[in-house]
């Protein structure tokens, strides 16, 4: 859906609906703070469940902002999450963006 | 959203995950009430047990904390600023305890008779003279805080600015920001999402 924009105004379109969905804003948040987070710790930080955050963890990897690593910790497997730098782009992109809809008097 | 995402509580929140445990007051506490029952224990180098144990229970912390906690908790890796943040405030730490320690060596020993006066004074006012020391030493590990005043003071001032310089905001800038407060964090005010 396209919304009409008002040249005065960042348009609406210009938000990454990606990540502006609360879940994955949260997930994004807490990486972006970080350099990598495993799934366990995003789990009890975000507050999201198990498929949950696996949805929203797969929806991100296909657009590229995040990078996922499995591998084993002491013989347990461990998911390693990380923003990608086009991730970390978009992120900083998206705040900016809510910055300059909100400071426009919304 | 209804609710602001404030980056700078999510990263505190990652600092003081690992710590929530209580595992550092358990171990302290063990150390203490070691301590208390050194005189109780009738072992022939209990001093010298003693002087290791604070040794081995950072090992035995360790590896306590990888067996409770990080299974619990989950890992997650800091940022490089942020590691390089908490090895620089390590090592300030460990030498302010070091020069301490070495002042309070050199002025507790006691000092001869014939010593300067500058020395003699030292060695009676000692406590007083590691305790200034310890405090304006900390000083670059202070946070610039919102006390309402105006800094003054030019060395706390040179101090705030160093801290605010290294966020990449001039004093100015923080003022004029803040209507002349000081902030309580220089980077929330850049990195709250709306």
């Amino acid at each position: 859906m396209t919304l009409p924009s008002n040249k005065n105004l960042p348009s609406l379109n210009e938000i990454d609906r990606l990540i502006h969905e609360p879940a994955r804003l949260l997930i994004m948040a807490n990486l972006f703070v970080l350099e990598a987070a495993d799934f366990l710790y995003l789990m009890n930080q975000t507050g999201l469940t198990f498929g949950n955050l696996s949805g929203h963890m797969t929806r991100l990897e296909e657009a590229g902002y995040i990078e996922v690593e499995k591998s084993f910790v002491d013989k347990r497997p461990n998911t390693r999450l990380s923003l990608t730098d086009a991730g970390r782009k978009a992120f900083e992109e998206y705040r900016k963006n809510m910055r300059g809809l909100l400071a426009g008097g919304v | 959203m209804s609710d602001d995402i404030d980056l700078e509580e999510i990263e505190r929140r990652a600092l003081t995950a690992y710590n929530e445990d209580g595992l550092l007051d358990i171990f302290i506490g063990g150390y203490l009430i070691f301590s208390g029952l050194k005189a109780f224990i009738q072992l022939e180098h209990r001093n010298i047990l003693l002087s290791i144990l604070p040794g081995l229970g950072v090992l035995l912390y360790r590896e306590v904390k990888k067996l409770v906690t990080y299974p619990r908790i989950g890992y997650m890796k800091l940022t490089k600023e942020r590691r390089a943040r908490i090895a620089r405030d390590s090592i300030i730490v460990i030498l302010v305890a070091a020069f301490v320690t070495l002042t309070g060596l050199f002025t507790g020993m006691g000092a001869p008779e014939n010593a300067p006066r500058w020395v003699l004074f030292l060695n009676k006012y000692n406590l007083i003279f590691q305790g200034v020391v310890l405090a304006f030493m900390f000083l670059p590990l202070l946070r610039p805080i919102n006390t309402g005043l105006s800094c003054r003071v030019p060395l706390l001032r040179l101090t705030l600015h160093g801290h605010v310089a290294e966020h990449g905001h001039s004093v100015r800038d923080h003022r004029r920001s803040n209507g002349g407060m000081w902030s309580l964090t220089p980077s929330t005010l850049h990195r709250k999402v709306p």
